[in-house]
């Protein structure tokens, strides 16, 4: 095998593909990232068993063939080439890389032992804007829980079918759900639960807006772009029924500038309890005041313009969570729907704006 | 009268004795040389009490005095847990089968074992040694560290704070113990062994290092009699025969207890007082009067257990992610399976019923001599967001505990009130009394 590469190129789709190695592995092969060069061109691909991740990359062959390499070792020469193009060179295992006066020899694996990547049982299939399907997951993939000793909470649901997708995540203390009307095309109803890893991969490769192609089997997701593509295992469920726990009578709207209550929040918590980090929201008419008291720390207050006309109530929340809230939110006012202060708390933009429809709920820290 | 630190001072002499004879002293030394602590120096001592269980039930039962004692099991099937200074001549030590015990001492006392006064007398001497210093921690029930660094305003020189102590012990509790006194937590407990019983042995800080070379590698806490053997085939009998190897050798041949060595051997024998450390885990077991394979009565003794774990549990405002039965047969097979939970648990019935579970999965084919029960991967309920006394509770969206056992934590909570007001026994589950 012979390539040449732009350094550019190649430090991107190496960085990029190394990602995916997963850092502490008992099979070593798992360590390596494939190079391909064959007669449609470069690629590497890489695998931790549950995602694989292959991109193309643009590149001169001279000589095809295929070789196994340190993935990570390898992302680190490139990076530290000084610049220009680079030759990579494969003879048996040992692969060669020339960059100016910058000779390395690295011991590679023959490409035999590389596992072969999975290929994907479409079920359902739709395209979709990356930058679109991006934001989405955006305004989800924060709320997944780290448990895992409850599996289906730590992924996303995705239901999707000819009219739309809605992503939904949980980790027991909020919940966040977004929904996008979109014409899709005459697909079959899917739901699956899709590991945030997948996602978070997804997202560092979708750089650029483009159309991409989203595969959906029973037991797998893939996403294809131009140049990358990407495939998952997705998580088994069952995921709970969320539908059970929105609010449906949450009555008391409070209406408070987004921005004001983000930069508030964050100075009145930086008193909060390490642990729980509370802080106090009391409601009154038009009028908002966040308040933190810590033992041992001391006092925050601080008061906020609102729009309220119901009753006066104080509910604790984990400033954490809702700075997590704010951060996904769209628009410049943010609602919250209310019911008393041991009930959740549901959260929306006031303005939805275009097809999405996002709704966040948080549970109160129950006030003793 | 010879002098503790004499014994210590690696001169010839003292090299070439043996291990056990090294040992040997008068009773209640005192140095008579210069023992300064020098402002930096920490003042560690280690107190142990002597024979602890079986001295006091002969304080109980004076009539027992001068007897071969020994607290254990009444049947053959029990083992020794302390034995008197007398039993010990017959060369009865803890752990040993009663059976054999008897075998060596016909006219063997045996105690049955009353815990709740061991504990209230441990109580005791746990608080004298606050009143010495904050920083205690309590190892057992019978053996603490105390910090003593800086007390000596208040208390005079560190040895004779040793000695008061050692007094104050026995004037309030009749019981004796042993003191050892130096620099770190390792050399005070070796040393406290030195003088045993009701010595004190003081290693000031100028004799910690002659010490620690001359100590036998085998009175090292973790080297036990196959490291010792191994050291010994390499000509190391004493700590200090280690700095006749490259470190690089010992690290390679001896792994992590070479490592120990000669950090140990450098002086570096660190370890600070540290008054309270959580616990690991939390277990109850009981041994039956008889073997049984009956499923019936497992289960109703894995209940009572399962009920008392929970409840200790809940005393410390603790959760436990993983349940552990433990189970031993008729020929002490042992048998423990475990099993983690989704969310940490204090709940006597969720600890039963994931007890019981791993219980239906054993085929049990012969009998049981003890089952046990115990909870691991503990946290406290605050860090998981639980609340106690009076702190904010994280909500939770979906009602995870499952139908109906929010019912079973008001229980927990109505049983605990009772208990802690009418005492143990007060009330329990209909199914335990039958």
């Amino acid at each position: 095998m012979k390539i040449i590469v732009p350094l550019g190129e190649l430090n991107k789709k190496m960085n990029a593909v190394s990602a995916v190695v997963p850092g502490k592995t008992t099979m070593p092969i798992l360590s390596m990232a494939l190079i391909t060069a064959d007669d449609s061109g470069i690629s590497f691909s890489a695998t931790d068993l549950d995602i694989s991740v292959s991109t193309r990359v643009n590149g001169e062959v001279e000589e095809t063939g295929k070789i196994a390499v340190p993935a990570k070792k390898v992302a680190e020469i490139v990076k530290s080439l000084p610049g220009g193009d680079v030759a990579i060179g494969a003879e048996g295992e040992i692969l060669t890389i020339k960059c100016g006066r910058s000779k390395f020899s690295v011991n590679g694996r023959s490409p035999e032992d590389f596992p072969k990547l999975p290929k994907q049982d479409s079920k359902t299939e739709f395209t979709i804007d990356s930058g679109f399907l991006g934001k989405m997951i955006q305004k989800t993939i924060y709320a997944v829980s780290t448990d895992l000793t409850r599996p289906a909470l730590c992924g996303v649901k995705w239901e999707a079918d000819r009219g739309g997708i809605l992503m939904v995540s949980t980790d027991g203390h909020r919940l966040a759900k977004v929904e996008a009307k979109l014409s899709l095309g005459d697909i079959q109803k899917s739901e699956v639960i899709v590991p945030p890893k997948a996602l978070s991969t997804f997202k560092a490769f979708a750089e650029k807006a483009e159309m991409i192609k989203v595969s959906i089997g029973d037991n797998s997701i893939s996403f294809e772009m131009t140049d990358v593509s990407i495939y998952s295992r997705l998580l088994e469920g069952p995921f709970p029924n969320y539908q059970k726990v929105i609010p449906v009578k949450n009555e008391k709207e409070l209406l408070v500038s987004k921005d004001l209550l983000s930069a508030a929040t964050k100075r009145v918590s930086i008193l909060s309890d390490a642990l729980t980090h509370q802080v106090i929201f009391s409601v009154s008419k038009d009028k908002l005041t966040l308040h933190v008291t810590t033992q041992d720390l001391g006092e925050a207050r601080e008061e906020l313009e609102a729009t309220y006309s119901e009753d006066e109530m104080e509910i604790g929340y984990n400033a954490a969570y809702v700075l997590d809230i704010l951060r996904t939110m769209e628009g410049d006012d943010i609602a919250f729907h209310l019911d008393k202060p041991d009930n959740a708390g549901m959260v929306m933009p006031v303005d939805q704006g275009g097809d999405l429809k996002h709704l966040c709920i948080v549970m109160p820290l129950r006030i003793n | 009268m010879r002098f503790v630190y004499n014994l210590l001072m690696t001169d010839e002499n003292n090299n070439e004795r043996s291990a056990g004879a090294g040992y040997s002293c008068d009773r209640n030394v005192y140095p008579a040389g210069p023992g300064e602590w020098g402002p930096d120096d920490r003042v560690i001592a280690h107190i142990d009490m002597d024979a602890f269980f079986a001295s006091v039930e002969i304080l109980d039962f004076p009539e027992l005095r001068g007897k071969p004692v020994v607290v254990g099991g009444s049947s053959n099937r029990g083992v020794v847990s302390a034995a008197s200074y007398r039993a010990r001549e017959f060369g009865i030590h803890s752990a040993m089968p009663i059976f054999q015990a008897k075998k060596l001492c016909s006219g063997l006392v045996i105690q049955p074992g009353r815990m709740a006064r061991y504990s209230e007398l441990s109580r005791e001497v746990m608080k004298i040694l606050h009143s010495y210093s904050p920083l205690v921690q309590q190892i057992s029930i019978d053996e603490a560290y105390i910090d003593l660094s800086g007390t000596e305003k208040l208390f005079g020189k560190p040895e004779e704070t040793a000695f008061r102590i050692k007094k104050d012990i026995s004037d309030h509790t009749s019981l004796t113990c042993s003191v050892g006194l130096s620099v770190s937590k390792l050399v005070a407990k070796i040393s406290s062994d030195i003088n045993k019983p009701d010595g004190v042995t003081i290693i000031p800080p100028e004799k910690v290092m002659g010490f620690i070379f001359s100590l036998p590698v085998g009175k090292i806490p973790g080297i036990g009699s196959k490291s010792e053997g191994e050291l010994a085939k390499a000509g190391i009998k004493k700590v200090g025969d280690i700095g006749k190897l490259s470190p690089e050798f010992v690290r390679e041949r001896y792994g992590k207890f070479g490592e120990r060595l000669l950090e140990i051997a450098a002086g570096r024998v660190g370890g600070e007082v540290v008054p309270f450390s959580p616990p690991k885990s939390i277990s109850n077991e009981i041994t039956f009067s008889e073997d049984t394979d009956e499923i019936e009565l497992l289960e109703k003794h894995l209940m009572g257990l399962s009920e008392k774990v929970g409840r200790r549990l809940r005393k410390k405002y603790m959760r436990g992610r993983t349940v552990t039965l433990k189970l031993k047969d008729s020929r002490h097979r042992l048998i423990t399976r475990s099993v983690t939970l989704a969310r940490p648990t204090c709940q006597g019935k969720m600890i039963y019923t994931k007890a019981r579970e791993l219980m239906e999965a054993i085929e049990i084919a012969t009998k049981q001599r003890l089952i046990g029960v115990g909870v691991s991967n503990l946290s406290s309920a605050r860090e998981q967001g639980f609340s106690c006394s009076g702190e904010p509770e994280q909500g939770l969206l979906f009602a995870e505990s499952g139908p109906g056992e929010e019912r079973w934590d008001k229980l927990d909570k109505v049983m605990d009130g009772i208990l802690d007001r009418f005492g143990q026994g007060a009330v329990k589950r209909g199914r335990l009394n039958e």
